[in-house]
């Protein structure tokens, strides 16, 4: 032993010391999974080097094992006084939804860094999409950057690599108004984390030459101490490269950024509360020039076929990367052959670090001069740093001292299955009766709905990204002559000769978590599903990824209503028939500073996000309203759906039911839809969601400033108000609109199916909601907008 | 062995944006008496480096000459009536603005042994005092987590 490597006394420890050398060394793992690890150790009569310890901390972590998912759980669900137990397996309840639909075009799903979906013959589409909300909580701008750096290089990562066309971003902030004296010692503003969110993802999609063209910004002041960043990617790549195989005596090259004592334990950080002294190296900063050559150069090695698997560098560094792709064989590594930043990095700070746009593949040796030449051509750093063996052994080196050597099988597998327990109460919901008389004017209500930051215009932080580079985006997040209306999905056309295109949408509602996670599930699926097929995607062919951000998984009550949500996720996906194919999940976003009682959880928090085949991007749908005289219909049924709706918290009410999606009438309603888009008997189109049908038409009428006048009484009924009728968030709602001579064909083909004639698109400029005659809403195009573009000036 | 610092700002009659957006951040914490911000991006060269090198850097690769003006110096001159704060990157965290301007150096033909580090100053003036710039430099200017700043009266003096 040389002493490059130092020894951890963890045979011999007792329980208490071994917690203590968890908690010290920031390895975020419990009592038991010490004790394995000290089981192991005894067995092989010595104790581990830091280096072993580091590694096994890196895989076994919650980032990047999925514990909380993977462990079984004894859930307990009451209603009404009555408890009903049942076993759960997070990860198994979500996969097996694919599985049971069985999907023809899922080509790749829960095996890789992104889930692979056919899109033509030839190609496939892959999609991911990943959270790095500590590091944004910290540092905003270097967190969101290398947020979005690290979900590209998953791309690249799938299969053989794919080639990235779309990025997608969902921020979740605190209110922007709370005061700086109201903020913990540590915690960044609200206001200021938004704008360095916002250019963290702006410089680093933009740099890349990536479009950014998805995406949703929530506030709440729930997430005023730990903000959400959600940073997706989609990618095209042949169907042929799909696969990887590491092969027993590839070598192993390390290819882009220098490594360096930055991102030193980000895997075993994420999972661990907020507080106050977080150490600087938790941090990583991105260089998006060096990731653009990485992936330009990938592309060329890929298709000149020099190498015979990929993966990128992200949480965990090199451990992850190399430990993951040898699992099945083992591997070599000498750490003093990774090109490094700092030359005084100990061997496991460099196994460990994740530093930025690096790269591992694995190469045959007779292909490795070539592939070092083209990346030295493009003046991309590239070593080789061992090879991987069939030894089924972890084996590193520094300067000829092994400090490292672990069986792949314990690595991968050794891990003990938590076993959780978990409940749930399900509140009774009720709606208040409606009697009473209605509001006279509810011209005000709309347009403080119109101005409130989550419904508001996002086109400060749209604008600030190039949705338009490389020429592939269809349909862009702001649409209408003036780039008013925000879209419901963006269309790309992935191949540049074909007129296939897909569409990209999400779904994310956290306001109906908080009383209610499995209606919430139902919700955000359905919105992704809506969105996507209200652009043109065809509802048979879409496609869902999952990711659950939740706060302190240790109480059982926040256990038990991430279950819930799980739940919702299976039945909703089921119902709708959307496969997942890729999904992650962020727990324990909480924060303890030094005056709260308790730890602080952020709500329960599930993202959605959709990917569906878009037969001819020529027959696509955009929201704002074409022709003056054109008709306008409400698709769908509105019942009285209040509870979490936008307009009940401008109201400042916390009762009501969440809205339940009924995706027995809402699919085949959905399927006519996308006929009648295609046949372009429905000429602009877009969903009901916050805000209800009274915000949707405000976006569709202020667009094209052409305004509309429509009216309730198709769908008045007894026990519903005609606020209720317009603000309610009823899911499986669209309006459409029709041009004037075709009325008849689409109401024939809309025959069976809930549909209610609204009213016409008016040319006055005016939006005008009658009820029994009289106005409910009467607000000129100009002041909505006004109002609509008012919430985000800070 | 000499330390020096390239200072690149906007030309007087160009409108300095960075300024007016950090103002605006200012004027999101409640400090409204500022006069001006102005902005300027410091690049310390450290090493066997001379200022006739520097201006051949600085002109060729830092600055925009349409928009932009810079000055060198050894010591980080004091401007009257004005507070400054410079934010600079703590040890250990990557500077990729550095890397790639030393490798935009090495790529003229520069030689020499160097090192880069990079920072940026700000320039403010108004009715405020000392408590009120430690309260900018924490919440708008530098994140403590990265970054370590000094503040200056018109004097020179440094308070932090």
């Amino acid at each position: 032993m040389k002493g490059y490597a130092s020894r951890v006394k963890i045979v011999g420890a007792s329980d208490r010391e071994l917690c203590e050398i968890s908690r010290k060394n920031l390895l975020s793992l419990d009592l038991a999974e010490m004790k394995e690890i000290r089981k192991y150790f005894e067995a092989l009569g010595r104790q581990p080097t830091d280096c072993e310890i580091e590694t096994i901390a890196q895989t076994w972590s919650e980032h990047c094992y999925h514990k909380t998912f993977k462990a079984e759980i004894e859930y307990t669900e009451v209603e009404g006084g009555r408890e009903k137990k049942e076993k759960l397996v997070l990860i198994r309840e979500i996969m097996n939804v694919t599985q049971r639909l069985g999907a023809e075009r899922c080509v790749s799903v829960f095996k890789d860094n992104a889930g692979i979906v056919r899109f033509d013959r030839d190609n496939g589409m892959a999609f991911k999409v990943e959270t790095h909300n500590h590091p944004s909580a910290l540092e905003p701008y270097g967190g969101a950057g290398t947020g979005t750096g690290g979900v590209i290089r998953d791309i690249l990562g799938v299969g053989r690599g794919a080639f990235p066309i779309l990025n997608t971003d969902v921020f979740c902030f605190g209110m922007p108004g709370v005061s700086h004296s109201e903020l913990p010692a540590g915690v960044l503003h609200p206001g200021r984390i938004y704008k360095g969110v916002v250019s963290g993802v702006r410089d680093y999609g933009n740099r890349m030459g990536i479009p950014t063209g998805n995406g949703a910004i929530i506030f709440d002041r729930g997430y005023q101490n730990n903000p959400l960043v959600f940073c997706g990617t989609l990618g095209i790549i042949p169907l042929s490269m799909a696969d990887k195989i590491v092969c027993g005596d590839d070598l192993i090259v390390v290819a882009g950024g220098r490594t360096g004592r930055d991102g030193i334990h980000g895997a075993t950080f994420s999972s661990v509360k907020l507080a106050k002294d977080i150490p600087t190296s938790v941090v990583q900063i991105g260089n998006p020039i060096v990731e653009k050559k990485l992936m330009d150069v990938i592309i060329r090695a890929r298709d000149l076929n020099l190498y015979n698997a990929i993966t990128d560098c992200g949480a965990g560094g090199l451990s992850s990367a190399v430990g993951e792709m040898g699992e099945k064989t083992g591997a070599e590594v000498r750490l003093d052959d990774v090109p490094l930043k700092d030359s005084s990095l100990t061997p496991w700070e460099i196994w460990i670090s994740e530093s930025q746009e690096r790269m591992v593949l694995s190469v045959p040796s007779g292909k490795v001069e070539s592939l070092l030449a083209l990346f030295a051509s493009e003046d991309v750093e590239a070593a080789v740093i061992g090879r991987f063996r069939k030894t089924g052994s972890l084996d590193l080196y520094f300067k000829d001292e092994k400090v490292c050597s672990l069986g792949m099988k314990f690595l991968h597998g050794g891990i003990p299955r938590k076993n959780l327990k978990a409940r749930f109460e399900i509140r009774e919901e009720k709606e208040a009766p409606s009697a009473g008389r209605a509001k006279a004017d509810l011209s005000g209500d709309a347009l403080g709905l119109l101005a409130d930051p989550n419904i508001s215009s996002k086109e400060a932080v749209i604008t600030q990204y190039d949705h338009e580079v490389q020429s592939r985006t269809v349909l862009k997040p702001l649409v209408g002559m003036e780039k008013k209306a925000p879209s419901d999905a963006v269309v790309m056309r992935p191949v540049y000769d074909d007129y296939r295109g897909v569409a990209v949408s999400c779904g994310i509602n956290p306001f109906y978590g908080m009383k209610d996670p499995y209606l919430m599930a139902g919700c955000c699926i359905e919105e992704a599903l809506r969105n996507a097929v209200s652009s043109g995607a065809v509802p048979g062919e879409v496609s869902i990824l999952d990711n659950f951000c939740w706060g302190d998984v240790n109480d059982l009550n926040l256990l038990g209503s991430l279950a819930r949500c799980v739940k919702g996720c299976r039945d909703y996906a089921l119902a709708y028939r959307l496969p997942f194919i890729s999904g992650k999940d962020s727990l324990n976003n909480f924060f303890h500073g030094a005056v709260e009682e308790k730890p602080v959880s952020i709500p329960g928090t599930l993202l959605i996000s959709a990917v569906g085949i878009v037969r001819d991007v020529r027959k696509i749908c955009s929201t704002e309203l074409k022709r003056k005289g054109s008709l306008l219909y409400l698709c769908g049924m509105t019942f009285k759906e209040m509870g979490g709706s936008a307009y009940y918290r401008l109201l400042g009410r916390d009762d009501g039911r969440v809205p339940k999606p009924r995706p027995g009438e809402t699919l085949p309603l959905m399927e006519e839809l996308n006929s009648l888009i295609e046949d372009r008997l429905v000429i602009s189109c877009h969903d009901c969601s916050d805000g209800g049908l009274a915000a949707a038409l405000c976006e569709m009428s202020m667009s094209g400033e052409y305004g509309s006048e429509v009216s309730l009484d198709n769908l008045a009924e007894e026990k519903i108000l005609p606020e209720e009728i317009l603000f309610s968030e009823s899911q499986g709602r669209f309006i459409v609109e029709v041009e004037k001579n075709r009325e008849a064909e689409f109401e024939r083909r809309m025959k069976g199916k809930p549909y209610y004639f609204l009213g016409r698109v008016s040319g006055e400029g005016r939006i005008k909601v009658l009820f029994d005659g009289r106005p409910l809403v009467d607000v000129s195009c100009c002041d909505a907008e006004k109002a609509w573009r008012s919430g985000l000036t800070w | 062995m000499a330390n020096y610092t390239i200072e690149v700002r906007s030309k007087k009659e160009m409108p300095d944006i960075s300024g007016l957006e950090t103002a605006r951040g200012i004027e999101d914490i409640g400090i409204a008496c500022l006069e001006s911000v102005s902005v300027a991006w410091l690049y310390r060269f450290g090493g066997d480096v001379c200022p006739s090198m520097l201006r051949e850097i600085a002109e060729q690769v830092l600055i925009d000459p349409v928009i932009q003006e810079y000055e060198i110096y050894p010591d980080s001159p004091c401007k009257d009536g004005f507070w400054t704060v410079e934010v600079w990157f703590r040890k250990g965290v990557t500077d990729t603005v550095a890397a790639t301007a030393a490798e935009a150096a090495r790529d003229m033909g520069i030689g020499a042994s160097f090192s880069v580090s990079t920072g940026r100053k700000y320039y403010l003036s108004g009715q405020i005092g000392a408590g009120d710039v430690d309260s900018i430099a924490r919440k708008v200017l530098a994140n403590e987590l990265i970054h370590d700043f000094t503040i200056s009266d018109f004097t020179g003096q440094i308070k932090k």
